[in-house]
């Protein structure tokens, strides 16, 4: 796979020479992992099946030229969250104890690249039974690649918000232990940059695992997600969506329920207009004995413009059969019908339309600020 | 499985009922691949220069490719070269059903489908399925059939009264000779030799097959059917079949395959090309029985085939309705091109997976053409520690205003080993066109099992039904003949599956 484009040589040269000149930030990171999985899997290229509408060509080059040091952390937590940036030491002692097993950067190729180009790291700790008043807001970590590491104590509860800001490629890494809860807000603003992110998640017995995740376009976004039920009564709730008026998203999401009786839950809501490409991979997978594992996933999509392009890929992988699981997707347009209904009762066009997408994206929006992130005001 | 009842143990050890061999002289080619084996293909069928140039041209390009490794199916590499790209019962060719050896007549007759030219019900002889409510669909009505013994076409049936219709049917290698205009046109149309790499290897080796014109405005007044039957050891079987419906054309063709119970794996990599014209319909439907290989996953065929039909004209239509039961790997997406405005394209499929039997398959529907519509039901059934999943794709391209799609796909698990996989692609362009895709995934419940038990059925007979209930929307489009043998096939294929 490696070297299939010239941009992904000049990278994979940079990562090698990079050894230990990269190493002098967070030295206690296991970088020969990351080493290791891009040795032998090489970077991905286009068409392969987890890359087949997004040409990760325009993000090899941004990477080559992304700056590397200077982190310049903005974090704001509530009292009685422990927030250590990597260059603090009890932030490896953290990272060692509650970093999992989740984050496989042979699964990931561009995390390994993130691994072994680190120049931003932060460990957010909720002890245990902390109910956290305010959100976790994560404004910016300054370096280009970035590892979060949230850790959600047993029976803690903890949001934790992420808003629009640069970066090449983050990694954000979840672990909800026993009872606890976490709110993951992600807020995507339109952009003229390439922005990768892998979100891993794990989520132990009657723990709760939530994001809502709000995106319009980047000249290249991609944003996977895998997240484990690891227990009974465990859940992921996913919600997603996005209004792109031009540029392109792909959102890869796997949710596997390694323990039985685990919920899990994916609402996807997406606009692609203008010029935009909107893809959406979501598989749910279901371990041999995960028995009484319940998962559903709903996509629905609109297409508004005759230049625009929507991929959908929702996948079921069932290896136990005492489970409840089903998926449903769509592509679709609004419904003139709808929009002669609103007209006739004295609304113009534009608000009327405006009226009915909002209402479609609804199901898949937590709060007003959000809504209001993706121009869905009033 | 084991079990407590003797009953459903003796069930478990019946055979495959066509799992017997043909004791007949046949001459096979050596094992191995390269130009001779090709030309040597091609002499035989006595075909013209440019065919032969075809083949060689798509050897070349298989030569290049690699085999697919996307699908959810493990088996270890396919040594291309220890395979038999020929084999056909000895002697001349019949010229007509009373030269064949009554050796193949009895094999035929045994596989339930005599080949002689009387009405009858195929796969029927001792009907004991219910075959209630089917009765009602009106008598038996006769079915011409090309059977296919390895690698040749050994007789077809109401060639004449066919052709007083003015239809065409008989063997590829014979319309090659009698009608090479439409051959020529039409062959590697709807899947050209590069397509896929078992749709180059069948290019370049193909032996037999079946070929079907049926012409303008002509309904074909019966069912045209070919039997395959792999017999010799150690061989592939890459047939071809070319089916043409010209303007205002209908015809509804049948397919069944079997083979004999061996430990090695034999393959099977066909291509079959639909080409239906204005107003043209296609009805095609495959009722797939291959030897599955023995509960530890002993031999069986794998089954690599490339299906597509093309709808050429507007408003034509093309529908495949496949029932797979047999092959320890199926590797098969009938699918349809809708380039004619207004055109249809359907698909109904029953899938079911026993022992260690591993399926790939589904669909795919290419939109190209303003206001075409698709119509995808797919019933995965797993069982044992088999895998199942259905692999589609609806692709709806810029030109295809008002294009609609339905997908529903539903899964059925019996057992706790067993896998069961769905993988949809959808894509659109274009706005204003509707694509809906849903899935399921269930399981035969003990409620439902103790219900029918209640009431006196036995484990076995209660799963069977609750199977037949949950395929029925397929076997609706399936005509009355292979109905019954689909609901038939897979009572036997499910046995053991519950105990």
């Amino acid at each position: 796979m490696a070297g299939s484009t010239a941009e992904a040589t000049a990278l994979a040269r940079r990562l090698s020479e990079r050894g230990e000149d990269a190493a002098r930030y967070a030295p206690w990171f296991d970088r020969g992992r990351c080493r290791e999985a891009l040795a032998g899997n090489g970077l991905p290229r286009f068409h392969a099946e987890a890359w087949r509408h997004t040409n990760p060509r325009p993000w090899y080059a941004a990477a080559l030229g992304a700056n590397g040091g200077g982190a310049d952390v903005r974090v704001q937590a509530p009292p009685g969250v422990d927030v250590a940036t990597f260059d603090e030491p009890r932030a490896a002692d953290l990272f060692a104890r509650h970093s999992g097993d989740i984050l496989d950067p042979a699964e990931h190729p561009l995390a390994a690249v993130n691994g072994l180009l680190l120049g931003a790291g932060v460990v957010v700790h909720a002890p245990a039974g902390l109910q956290a008043a305010t959100p976790v807001r994560i404004d910016g970590l300054g370096a280009a690649f970035q590892h979060v590491l949230v850790v959600a104590q047993p029976g803690a509860a903890l949001t934790v918000l992420e808003t629009p800001s640069a970066f090449a490629h983050r990694v954000v890494e979840c672990v909800v232990a026993a009872g606890a809860r976490l709110t993951h807000l992600r807020r995507q603003d339109a952009s003229g940059g390439c922005e990768c992110s892998l979100v891993a998640a794990t989520v132990a017995e009657g723990g709760r695992y939530e994001l809502a995740q709000l995106s319009k376009g980047a000249a290249l976004r991609r944003n996977d997600l895998v997240a484990r039920i690891d227990g009974p009564n465990a859940g992921a709730h996913i919600r997603a969506a996005w209004r792109l008026d031009d540029g392109h998203l792909d959102n890869q999401v796997r949710i596997s329920h390694a323990e039985g009786g685990g919920t899990s839950r994916q609402t996807y809501r997406g606009v692609a207009g203008g010029r935009s490409r909107a893809v959406l991979n979501g598989a749910i997978h279901i371990a041999p004995g995960a028995d009484g594992s319940d998962a559903s996933l709903t996509a629905k999509n609109l297409l508004t413009s005759a230049t625009a392009q929507v991929f959908a890929k929702p996948a079921l992988e069932i290896n136990a059969s005492d489970v409840k699981c089903a998926h449903g997707a769509t592509v679709g347009a609004l419904d003139e019908e709808a929009v002669l209904y609103l007209r006739s009762r004295g609304i113009g066009e534009s608000d009327a339309r405006d009226l009915l997408v909002r209402a479609f994206l609804a199901e898949a929006i937590v709060d007003e600020e959000g809504a209001r992130s993706l121009g869905l005001s009033g | 499985m084991p079990s407590s009842n003797p009953a459903i143990d003796a069930l478990v050890n019946r055979e495959y009922a066509a799992g017997f061999v043909t004791d007949i002289d046949a001459e096979t080619l050596p094992p191995g691949l390269d130009e001779s084996v090709v030309r040597a293909i091609s002499a035989k069928n006595q075909e013209p220069e440019w065919l032969t140039a075809w083949r060689l041209d798509a050897l070349d390009r298989w030569r290049a490719m690699q085999p697919p490794r996307w699908a959810h199916v493990a088996f270890p590499d396919i040594d291309f070269q220890a395979i038999s790209y020929y084999s056909a019962p000895k002697g001349e060719r019949p010229k007509s059903l009373d030269d064949v050896d009554p050796a193949l007549l009895r094999t035929y007759e045994k596989l339930g489908v005599p080949l002689h030219e009387r009405a009858r019900l195929a796969g029927v002889e001792a009907p004991q399925a219910d075959t209630e409510g089917l009765a009602s669909r009106g008598p038996a009505a006769p079915v011409a059939v090309d059977a296919v013994f390895d690698s040749v076409s050994i007789a077809t049936t109401f060639k004449d009264e066919l052709a007083k219709a003015g239809v065409v049917f008989c063997s590829i290698s014979e319309a090659v000779r009698e009608h090479p205009d439409l051959v020529r046109k039409y062959l590697g149309s709807v899947v050209p030799k590069p397509d896929n790499f078992y749709a180059a290897l069948n290019s370049a080796v193909f032996s037999d097959g079946s070929f079907v014109y049926v012409p303008k405005h002509t309904r074909c007044p019966m069912e045209v059917a070919t039997q395959f039957r792999i017999n010799a050891e150690n061989t592939g079987q890459f047939e071809r079949t070319l089916i043409i419906a010209d303007e205002g054309a209908y015809v509804s063709y049948l397919e069944g395959c079997t083979a004999p119970m061996r430990d090695e794996n034999q393959l099977h990599a066909a291509v079959v090309e639909l080409v239906a014209l204005e107003d043209a319909e296609i009805k095609y439907s495959t009722v797939q029985n291959w030897y599955p290989g023995d509960e530890h996953g002993r031999g069986g065929i794998y089954n690599f085939v490339t299906k597509r039909g093309a709808c050429l004209g507007a408003r034509s239509k093309i529908s495949w309705t496949q029932v797979e039961t047999g092959s320890a790997i199926t590797w098969k997406y009938p699918s349809v091109v809708l380039r004619g405005a207004d055109s249809v394209g359907e698909f109904h499929s029953v899938a079911l997976t026993h022992n260690r039997q591993q399926a790939d398959t589904g669909t795919k529907m290419i939109h190209i053409g303003p206001r075409t519509k698709s119509t995808i039901v797919s019933k995965g059934i797993s069982a044992g520690h088999s895998q199942n999943s259905y692999r589609g794709l609806v692709r709806i391209n810029r030109g295809a205003a008002g294009a609609r799609n339905h997908t529903q796909c539903d899964s059925l698990l019996i057992g706790d080993h067993c896998g069961a996989h769905t993988f949809p692609y959808i894509e659109s362009n274009r706005p204003g066109a509707v694509i809906e895709h849903e899935a399921t995934t269930s399981k035969v419940s003990d409620e439902q099992l103790f219900l029918c038990q209640q009431r006196g059925l036995d484990a076995e007979k209660a799963v069977a039904m609750i199977v037949n209930g949950f395929c029925k929307d397929v076997f609706r489009t399936l005509p009355m003949e292979f109905a019954v043998e689909a609901a038939q096939l897979l009572e036997v294929s499910l046995e053991g599956a519950v105990g």
